[in-house]
C-alpha cells in the first residue's frame, strides 16, 4: 500500500498549486477572438445534428454549393443528442467546425454572449426577414450570429376520420374544444394523447401554450427569463384551465413511449395530439390525407395572440479559420434560392422557408401554419429554446407529476419555482 | 433423476457392469431430453427481443408507423432495409472504421496485459499486489470523469480527431482489467513447468511464450471475445474522441440514424443486426478455444 | 489445491533474481496504463474543484461540490438506486451467469448455438434493444398483453411509469444483457479446472451436490474474483439502458448515478459538479472492491 500512500500524499500536496494551473488549461472561452482576415485553405466543415429528410435536404443544398464553385463545404453528420452534448466541446476546441446547424432563442444568445460565434451581422445587412426573426437571431448587444433557413408550426393533431365517427367537430374557441373532447370520450376515444415516458418535453407543449393562451406571449417570456415565478398567481391561472381538460389525457400517458403514444394516435385509439409539424413524419404515409390539425383554441379573446414557432437554421463558430468562406455560405443558405433548394429537396412540406421571397409553393399544411403564424401577436419557440435544457428538466418533472396528479398542483408550482431558482443559481 | 445430475453427466455407468443396459440408456435419452429443453426455453427468453430487432428489420416503414414497434407485421416483409443500411446509412464505412479500431486494441491490450499479467504473477517482484490494483483501480475510475481531459489532451498533441486516439484510450482503458484476469489464471499454472525449463536455460520470454500462454488458451479465448465486442460495440469514447461522421464505428453511426423526432427503425434494426454479425462470428470461434483445461494434466 | 505461488525466499538465495526483463515486462504497460488512465483521471478529479459550464472561464470553489453532494436530494436518491442496481443487477449476474454456466459447460451437441444466444444481447446495439424493450413495457406491450391472456389482469402495471417498478423493469433488461457475458467468463474459468479432480471425487463417490460444492466452486475462486469486480464496474457504469428507456424517470426513480452525472453534464452544464459525482463513483467502487479484494489476497498467503 505504500505507493497508494505516496500517490495520494503527492496529489493532494501538488492540489492547490495545479488547479490554478489546470483552470488555465480548461479555462477557455471568454475571451474574445479576432477572426484572421485570411481564410485558411481546406473545405468548410458543416456540423449537422440533423437526420432522415433535414439531412438529405441539407446535402443537396450543400453540393450545390460546392458545384457553383465558390468553395467547398463538407457536411459531418452526428446524432441530435450527441450534437447538444459536445457542441460546448466543440466550440471551445482549439480546431472547431466551422458552421453549425443551430436554432434561435436563449440558447443560441447565451453562446454569443461567452463569444463563440462569428459576428455575421455583414450578412444581415441587405437581409428581408422580419424584425421578429432579427430579434431572434441577435446576441444580447445586437449583434446578428445566426441566419435562420426554416421554422415551423404546432398544433393539434387529429385523425379526420376518428372525429366524424365521434360526431366530434373541429374547435376555434375553448367552449368548442371541451364539447369536441366529451365527444370523443362518449365514443370510447381517448380524448388527448400524449407519452411521457421517454418524452417527456411532450408536455411543455400544453404548458407552453395554455400560459399562451391565458397570459399572452410576453408573460411566457418574462417566465422563462426567470423575470416571472412558477407559483405566481398567474401560472396557477393556467394550471386552473388545464385542469378543466386534464381528465381528457391518456392516463396511462406517465408509463407510455413516445412512439407508442404516436401509434395510439394512429390507430384512433386516442383522438388529438398536440404537437409540431415533426409528428408527420410519424404517420403512414398512405393515411397522410386523413390527418390534419387546427391551431390550439383560443380561450380569451382579449389575450394577445402568441404561437410557437421553433426556428432553425445555422451559426458559425468565432474560432474559424475561414471567416469569409463561413459568410459566404451563410449568405446563401439565407437566399431565397437556397431556401427553395432545401424545402423542395426535403419534400415533407413540414418546414416553412424563414426568407419570405422564397419562391416555392407551399405544401397545404405549410401554407395554413404560415397563414397562422403570420397572425400571431407575438412569436416564441419552445419552452427549452427560450430557457435552457436544464430549465427544462425542471418542467418535465413537475409536469409529468401534473398529469399522473401525484401531489396538490400548488405544491407542485413551489417546488418548481424552487428547482428554477437552482437551476438559476447554478448558471 | 435429479437436476443436479443433469448439470454433471456421469461417464461411466452408474449401475451393472454392462454399460449398454436399457436404465442407462433410459438415463441417458431422459438427461438428454431435459438439458434440450430446459436450454431451449432458457434459450427463447432470450432470443426473444432479438427475434423482435430481426423481425424489425424486415418491415417497411409505413407499417411500423400503422401498427407500432413490437406489434405483428401487418403489410408485407421487405428486404430493402439491409441494402439501404449498408450503402446509403453507411454501414460498410462503419464496419470498417470499427475493425480498424477494434482488432489493434484487442491486439496491444492483450499483449501488453499477458505481459504485465506473467510478470505479476510468475515473479517475486516487489509490490506486485500494489501494482495490480493500481491497475485494476484504473478500470473502477468512471470514464465519465476523463472524457474533457481527453479531449484537451489529444487537441493540445494535434492527434484529435484520429484513430490514433482511440486505439490508444482504449487500449490503456482495457489493461488494468485484462492483467487482472489473465493474473488470476496465470496464478494457478504449477511453477514446476516454469522451474523445469529456466533449468533448462530457458529465459522469461520463452517461458511465456512457450509454457505459459498456451495453457492460458481458454482465458485468453474469453477475453478476446469480450474485449471484441466490447470495442467493437463502443460508443462514448468514439463519439467523444471523433467528429467526422465517416470516421463513426457502428454503434455511433446506428446512433446517427435516430432524428429528433422520428427515426427510421427498421433501417436502425437492420443496420443493428449488419453490426451484430461479426461479434457473433468472433464469438462462435473462440468459444470452441474455451476447451483448454485439459493441458493442466500435461503435470502428472 | 492450493495456489501456487512464485518461488518463495529460500530460492532468492539460491540465486535465481528476478530477471530485468520481467521488470520491464511489467512497466511498459503500467506505464501505458498511466499516461492513458491515470493521468487523464488526475486532471478529471482536478476538474470536480471548479465550477464550469463548458462555455466560459472555470472558476475554482474548492470543496463547493462535495459539500453541495451531501444535501442534494436527487444525488442521495440516486446513490439509493445505484445501490440497488448494484445488488439485484450483480446478484442476479452472477447467479444466473453461473448457473447457465453450468448448464451449458459440456461440449454435447448444440451447446454452441445456446452459447451463442445468450450472448447475444451483448452485441446487438443497446439503440435498438432498448426500443424493444420499451415495447415490451408498454400499457398494452408484449408483457401486459401476456398477462391480461394468462388472466392476471390485477399484475398489469405502467411499468416503466410506476415509480415503484421502474428501476426494477430496466433491470431485467439489464440482466438480459449482462448475464451472457458473464456466462462467458465462468464457462471460461470451468474449462480451466483440472478434470482429473473431478474425476477423483466422481471415483470417491462424491454426489454432484458436493462436488460442486468441494471441487467446483474452491476453483472458481479467481473466477469470481473476477466476476465480481466486473459486475461491480458494470453496475456502476450502466448508463446506456437506464437513459434509452426512462432517463432516470418516472420522478427520479430510476436515477442512478451514472446517468445523474450526465444529466449534470449535458444538461444542467454543471461539468464541475458532475466530476465531483464521477469522484464520489470511483471512491465507491474502490470501497467496495479493495476491501474483498485485500482480503481474497492475503487469504492466499502471498507475500
Amino acid at each position: 500500500m505504500t505507493f497508494r500512500k505516496r500517490r495520494f500524499t503527492l496529489g493532494t500536496g501538488l492540489l492547490a498549486a495545479v488547479s490554478l494551473s489546470l483552470t488555465g488549461c480548461l479555462g477557455t472561452g471568454g475571451s474574445p477572438v479576432t477572426p484572421p482576415a485570411e481564410d485558411a485553405d481546406g473545405p468548410l466543415s458543416l456540423q449537422s445534428r440533423l437526420a432522415d429528410g433535414d439531412e438529405a435536404a441539407l446535402q443537396t443544398v450543400v453540393d450545390t454549393f460546392n458545384s457553383q464553385g465558390g468553395g467547398q463545404v463538407e457536411l459531418n453528420t452526428v446524432n441530435n443528442e450527441t450534437f447538444r452534448a459536445q457542441l460546448p466541446s466543440y466550440l471551445t476546441s482549439s480546431n472547431p467546425p466551422d458552421v453549425y446547424t443551430y436554432y434561435g432563442g436563449a440558447n443560441l444568445r447565451d453562446l454569443a454572449d461567452e463569444g463563440l460565434l462569428l459576428d455575421i451581422s455583414d450578412v444581415w445587412k441587405d437581409a428581408p426577414f422580419s424584425d421578429g426573426l432579427r430579434a431572434l437571431s441577435q446576441d444580447s448587444s445586437g449583434n446578428e450570429v445566426f441566419v435562420p433557413t426554416s421554422y415551423y408550426w404546432l398544433g393539434v393533431y387529429y385523425k379526420k376520420s376518428v372525429w366524424e365517427a365521434s360526431g366530434a367537430e373541429v374547435p376555434t374557441t375553448w367552449d368548442e374544444f371541451l364539447v369536441a373532447n366529451k365527444a370523443l370520450e362518449a365514443n370510447g376515444v381517448v380524448p388527448i394523447g400524449i407519452g411521457v415516458s421517454d418524452a417527456p418535453w411532450l408536455a411543455s407543449a400544453w404548458f407552453d401554450y395554455l400560459n399562451l393562451r391565458v397570459n399572452g406571449p410576453q408573460f411566457h417570456i418574462d417566465l422563462l427569463a426567470g423575470e416571472d415565478s412558477f407559483d405566481s398567481p398567474e401560472v396557477e391561472a393556467v394550471f386552473d384551465k388545464w385542469d378543466e381538460i386534464q381528465p381528457y389525457f391518456d392516463t396511462s400517458a406517465s408509463g407510455l413511449s413516445f412512439p407508442q403514444a404516436v401509434t395510439d394516435f394512429t390507430q384512433g385509439r386516442t383522438g388529438m395530439f398536440l404537437a409540431g409539424s415533426w409528428l408527420q413524419f410519424n404517420l403512414p404515409a398512405e393515411e397522410l390525407d386523413d390527418y390534419d390539425y387546427f391551431q390550439f383554441p383560443i380561450i380569451d379573446d382579449s389575450v394577445p395572440l402568441g404561437e410557437e414557432a421553433p426556428t432553425d437554421g445555422f451559426m458559425a463558430s468565432a474560432r474559424t479559420d475561414q471567416p469569409n468562406l463561413a459568410k459566404e455560405f451563410l449568405a446563401y443558405l439565407a437566399s431565397p434560392e437556397a431556401q427553395k433548394v432545401m424545402y423542395e429537396a426535403n419534400g415533407s412540406g413540414t418546414l416553412i422557408p424563414a426568407n419570405p421571397n422564397t419562391e416555392t409553393d407551399l405544401a397545404p399544411a405549410a401554407s395554413k401554419g404560415q397563414a397562422i403564424l403570420e397572425k400571431a401577436d407575438g412569436l416564441t419557440q419552445f419552452f427549452n429554446r427560450d430557457s435552457s435544457d436544464a430549465l427544462q428538466s425542471t418542467a418535465d418533472q413537475a409536469l409529468t407529476q401534473y398529469l399522473v396528479k401525484s401531489k396538490a398542483t400548488p405544491l407542485i408550482l413551489s417546488e418548481w419555482q424552487a428547482e428554477a431558482e437552482k437551476v438559476r443559481a447554478a448558471e | 433423476m435429479t437436476t443436479t445430475q443433469i448439470l454433471n453427466p456421469p461417464l461411466s455407468a452408474p449401475s451393472g457392469s454392462n454399460p449398454r443396459n436399457r436404465r442407462w440408456r433410459m438415463r441417458r435419452h431422459a438427461n438428454t431430453l431435459i438439458f434440450h429443453s430446459s436450454s431451449i426455453v432458457i434459450s427463447a427468453f432470450w432470443f426473444f427481443p432479438i427475434a423482435l430487432v430481426i423481425l424489425t428489420s424486415f418491415r417497411s416503414l409505413g407499417d411500423i408507423f400503422q401498427n407500432g414497434v413490437g406489434s405483428i407485421p401487418g403489410s408485407g416483409l421487405v428486404i430493402t432495409n439491409y441494402a439501404d443500411a449498408w450503402t446509403e446509412a453507411g454501414m460498410f464505412q462503419a464496419m470498417m472504421n470499427s475493425f480498424i479500431i477494434t482488432i489493434p486494441v484487442v491486439l496491444l491490450s492483450l499483449g501488453l496485459s499477458s505481459f504485465a499479467a506473467f510478470a505479476l504473477s510468475r515473479y517475486r517482484i516487489r509490490f506486485r499486489r500494489t501494482l495490480l490494483l493500481a491497475m485494476l483501480a484504473g478500470n473502477l475510475l468512471p470514464v465519465q470523469l476523463m472524457l474533457i481531459p481527453y479531449v484537451r489532451i489529444s487537441e493540445g498533441l494535434g492527434i484529435f480527431d484520429r484513430f490514433v486516439t482511440v486505439i490508444a484510450v482504449q487500449t490503456a482503458l482495457g489493461l488494468g482489467f485484462y492483467t487482472f484476469v489473465l493474473y488470476g489464471f496465470m496464478r494457478a499454472i504449477p511453477f514446476e513447468l516454469q522451474d523445469a525449463a529456466s533449468i533448462d536455460g530457458a529465459g522469461p520470454l520463452r517461458i511465456f511464450f512457450q509454457i505459459v500462454l498456451p495453457l492460458c488458451r481458454p482465458a485468453l479465448a474469453a477475453l478476446g471475445a469480450l474485449a471484441f465486442t466490447w470495442i467493437f460495440n463502443d460508443l462514448l469514447m468514439s463519439i467523444t474522441l471523433l467528429r467526422t461522421d465517416d470516421k463513426f464505428p457502428v454503434t455511433a453511426a446506428i446512433v446517427s440514424l435516430q432524428g429528433e423526432f422520428s427515426a427510421q427503425w427498421n433501417l436502425i434494426a437492420a443496420a443493428t443486426v449488419i453490426a451484430a454479425i461479426p461479434c457473433v462470428i468472433v464469438f462462435l470461434i473462440f468459444q470452441r478455444s474455451f476447451i483448454g483445461g485439459l493441458a493442466l494434466g500435461a503435470v502428472k | 489445491m492450493t495456489v501456487h505461488s512464485p518461488p518463495a525466499k529460500s530460492d532468492r538465495r539460491r540465486g535465481i533474481a528476478t530477471p530485468p526483463v520481467v521488470f520491464a515486462l511489467v512497466l511498459v504497460p503500467f506505464l501505458v496504463e498511466t499516461v492513458g488512465v491515470f493521468y487523464p483521471a488526475f486532471q478529471g478529479v482536478l476538474l470536480s474543484f471548479v465550477k464550469w459550464n463548458g462555455l466560459s472561464a472555470a472558476e475554482p470553489i474548492g470543496l463547493a461540490n462535495y459539500v453541495q453532494l451531501t444535501t442534494d436530494a436527487v444525488f442521495i436518491g440516486a446513490l439509493r438506486n445505484t445501490a440497488i442496481w448494484m445488488v439485484l443487477f450483480g446478484g442476479f449476474s452472477f447467479l444466473g451467469g453461473l448457473a447457465i454456466a453450468l448448464l451449458f459447460q459440456a461440449e454435447r451437441r448444440g451447446v454452441g448455438i445456446y452459447r451463442t444466444v445468450v450472448f447475444l444481447p451483448m452485441v446487438f446495439s443497446l439503440v435498438v434493444t432498448a426500443l424493444i424493450w420499451n415495447a415490451v413495457y408498454q400499457p398494452t406491450g408484449i408483457l401486459n398483453e401476456t398477462l391480461r391472456a394468462l388472466g392476471l389482469d390485477s399484475w398489469t402495471r405502467l411499468w416503466l411509469g410506476d415509480p415503484n417498478t421502474a428501476l426494477y423493469a430496466i433491470i431485467v433488461a439489464a440482466l438480459w444483457r449482462q448475464i451472457g457475458y458473464v456466462m462467458v467468463l465462468f464457462l471460461a474459468g470451468l474449462k480451466a479446472i483440472d478434470p482429473t479432480l473431478m474425476e477423483a471425487a466422481r471415483v470417491d463417490g462424491a454426489s454432484v451436490w458436493q462436488r460442486f460444492r468441494y471441487v467446483t466452486l474452491p476453483q472458481l475462486r479467481s473466477v469470481n474474483l473476477v466476476v465480481i469486480s466486473i459486475l461491480v464496474i458494470e453496475a456502476l457504469r450502466s448508463f446506456d439502458i437506464v437513459y434509452a428507456m426512462t432517463n432516470g424517470g418516472p420522478f427520479r426513480s430510476s436515477e442512478l448515478l451514472s446517468t445523474y452525472m450526465y444529466s449534470t453534464a449535458f444538461t444542467g452544464r454543471q461539468l464541475g459538479y458532475s466530476s465531483a459525482i464521477a469522484v464520489v463513483i470511483f471512491v465507491l467502487a474502490l470501497g467496495v472492491i479493495i476491501s474483498y479484494l485485500v482480503r481474497a489476497f492475503s487469504e492466499s498467503k502471498e507475500d
